[in-house]
């Protein structure tokens, strides 16, 4: 056999291989699984009203932004598994964020909603940095490597994921506000906005904050929540509804986070 | 076909084999472990117990590694988390090794506009910086630079991250005038932005020592005392950040001749240090030289013996061998690649000669100790102390 021969039959041997894998593991890549869940958001955060963070700018009247949110999947798939009327939600709060999940599902489902959950509700980890170049005394040297003289050698901005826990989540949705509650643990309660048109809501399109084309703008009338990690007491803060549509092709944004 | 084409597409066809089961299972089940290794990481991050934290983040990311799954981009952060603690631990040669993983592969998934790569190329420019490679390490800046523009806008903190570390690059480069361009815009996003205190204080030592060595004491000195006011407001008064400084400060007193408040101000900052980290800290031991050096003792020489290898792990055996017995000098003539190793590793040296790794390592062994293995200048030493310097003994 010529070693050409030799080497195409070993590609064929591998390729073969890699059928074989896929085949028995019955999987496909779980990145490239085709997923798409579409129905309404509702979000409440700390901040006030009108959320600063819709409009580019940072969080007020406190430099941070703790949320709350939910998505009711009216309709919705991760592959073959159904997620229709299930609640996909979370709570990012001073000591990190917490996936909550509707506690309704099968073991499939929760699979599948945790694998959503990542990809629309928020990062896993948050990068770590280096502290800036901070010159110590000494002059520099060219022939001497530079140092850092801080003792602070990096910096995270420490958005910690804190897991899953699966609640009977409620999610009611008028139309003159929204509520949302998590089991005992809390929730919040919202009305919408009204300008000087009583009939329609103040709404807010190309918002960046919360993957949803057009918000209904709202205002807390509480917002309480409490677990072992996070305890949350605001009220009169900002609010968010609206009609979401995601999909494998089309994760939506990003909740309000710190850049990295 | 040639036979470097097919041993080209077998390659291309085994990483898709082993791609393929490495991504055939989600997370299905570890998610809790992942986030556990992930909240551990940070609390042990918090509390500076960076060890801990780098086998929480190590466990993290070889459940993520051996998951798959659409946390692929956590894998990247991961990579670089890791580089960062290990960073972190003075262990330059394998944070540059994560970092680049880590690039690679945010390269791959997000492109090259992504503001996650921005951050993990800041990273590996600083790797660069501290081994000297200001060359490589510039480029880096630049680019990471030119994404966060886009993406955050000029008046962002983070852009301003990178503008002092150009800053910082240049000063030691001698390119004074770029350095100083960088470090004022730098100082002034920093100033403007609400919780970037601690940024602007860094800012202004680099900027002091700038005017330092331009000669302009009065402005330098007047910048570090802006500096300090920062960070006491920042981190409290009695923060070892404060303490850096002061040193600082001590330091440009002594270029002036001003010996007494150059005196005092080390020993404030060396009082701060030892209550914060004891009288073994490297800092604490760095410092105390310098008061001593301040204070006027004669600086003699002080005898040693190196072992310089490449890896940790033949290190660690080398030294394990001492311990049992060897002969240093002899392991040291046959493995050791110190130019020293002809003389059994044996040199002298003044403090101000030394190393800041060695003269701290030094600073912790008594006559006729010989030290752990520790980094050294991307290798890994093992130092013997013979006998101590005259002003040590004082």
């Amino acid at each position: 056999m010529t070693s050409q021969k030799r080497d195409l039959r070993t590609a064929r041997t591998i390729l073969e291989l890699l059928v074989a894998a896929l085949a028995i593991s019955g999987v496909a890549l779980a990145q490239q699984k085709p997923w798409h869940i579409k129905g309404q958001l509702s979000e409440a955060c700390t901040c006030n009203v009108p959320c600063t963070c819709n409009f580019g700018e940072r969080p007020s009247p406190y430099e941070y932004c703790y949320a709350m949110w939910s998505y009711w999947v009216q309709e919705g798939n991760w592959d073959q598994v159904k997620l229709n009327d299930l609640r996909i939600g979370g709570v990012d709060g001073p000591v990190g964020i917490l996936g909550l999940l509707d506690a309704r599902a099968d073991p499939a489902q929760r699979t599948a909603m945790e694998n959503i959950w990542h990809l629309v509700s928020g990062r896993l980890l948050c990068l770590m940095r280096l502290w800036p170049f901070k010159a110590g005394g000494a002059e520099p040297r060219p022939n001497r490597p530079a140092r850092q003289s801080s003792i602070i050698r990096t910096r995270y901005a420490d958005r910690q994921f804190l897991g899953f826990e699966y609640v009977p989540i409620e999610q009611v949705i008028t139309e003159r506000g929204t509520r949302l509650t998590f089991s005992d643990k809390g929730g919040f309660e919202a009305n919408y906005i009204f300008g000087r048109d009583p009939t329609r809501p103040v709404t807010v399109t190309n918002n960046v904050s919360w993957p949803i084309p057009i918000s209904i703008k709202g205002k807390t009338i509480f917002f309480k929540y409490g677990d072992k990690y996070n305890q949350l007491d605001y009220q009169g803060t900002n609010a968010n509804q609206g009609h979401f549509d995601l999909s494998h092709t089309e994760a939506g944004a990003l909740p309000m986070m710190p850049p990295n | 076909m040639t036979d470097r084409s097919v041993s080209g597409w077998r390659k291309r066809l085994a990483f898709l084999t082993l791609a393929t089961l490495l991504a055939a299972g989600s997370l299905r089940g570890d998610t809790n472990r992942l986030a556990e290794a992930v909240r551990k990481a940070g609390e042990y991050y918090r509390q500076g117990l960076h060890q801990e934290a780098e086998k929480a983040a190590a466990e993290a990311l070889s459940i993520l590694e051996n998951s798959g799954g659409p946390q692929n981009f956590d894998v990247a952060a991961s990579l670089n988390n890791l580089g960062s603690l290990v960073y972190a631990q003075g262990d330059l040669d394998r944070a540059e090794q994560l970092f680049q993983r880590s690039r690679e592969a945010y390269q791959a998934l997000a492109g090259p506009d992504d503001t996650r790569l921005a951050s993990v190329l800041y990273n590996l420019a600083g790797v660069y910086v501290e081994q000297g490679r200001y060359a490589q390490a510039e480029p880096l800046y630049r680019s990471s630079l030119e994404i966060r523009e886009r993406a955050l806008g000029a008046a962002h903190p983070l852009v301003a991250e990178v503008w002092n570390d150009l800053g910082f690059l240049y000063l030691h480069e001698g390119k004074y005038k770029e350095a100083e361009g960088w470090l004022e815009k730098a100082l002034g996003v920093w100033q403007s932005s609400a919780g970037s205190d601690a940024f602007a204080a860094v800012a202004l030592n680099n900027l002091a020592l700038l005017r330092r060595l331009q000669g302009g004491f009065d402005r330098a000195e007047s910048l570090y005392k802006r500096a300090l006011a920062m960070e006491e407001k920042n981190f409290g008064a009695d923060h070892p950040e404060v303490a850096t400084t002061l040193m600082n400060l001590a330091a440009l007193y002594r270029a002036q001749g001003r010996g007494e408040p150059a005196i005092e101000t080390s020993r404030l900052a060396l009082a701060l240090l030892e209550k914060k980290f004891g009288a073994q800290d490297p800092l604490v031991i760095e410092t105390r030289e310098q008061l001593r050096e301040l204070t006027g003792a004669v600086e003699t020489r002080g005898e040693y013996q190196i072992l310089l290898v490449r890896t940790k792990d033949e290190a660690e055996e080398l030294r394990r061998r001492i311990e049992a017995g060897e002969d240093f000098a002899a392991l040291a003539a046959r493995h050791s690649i110190d130019p020293n190793a002809s003389d059994g590793g044996y040199f002298r040296a003044g403090a101000s000669e030394l190393r800041q790794e060695l003269r701290v390592e030094l600073g912790r062994l008594a006559v006729g100790q010989v030290s752990a293995v520790f980094p050294l200048g991307g290798n890994w030493a093992i130092v013997k102390k013979i006998s101590e310097p005259a002003s040590a003994r004082q």
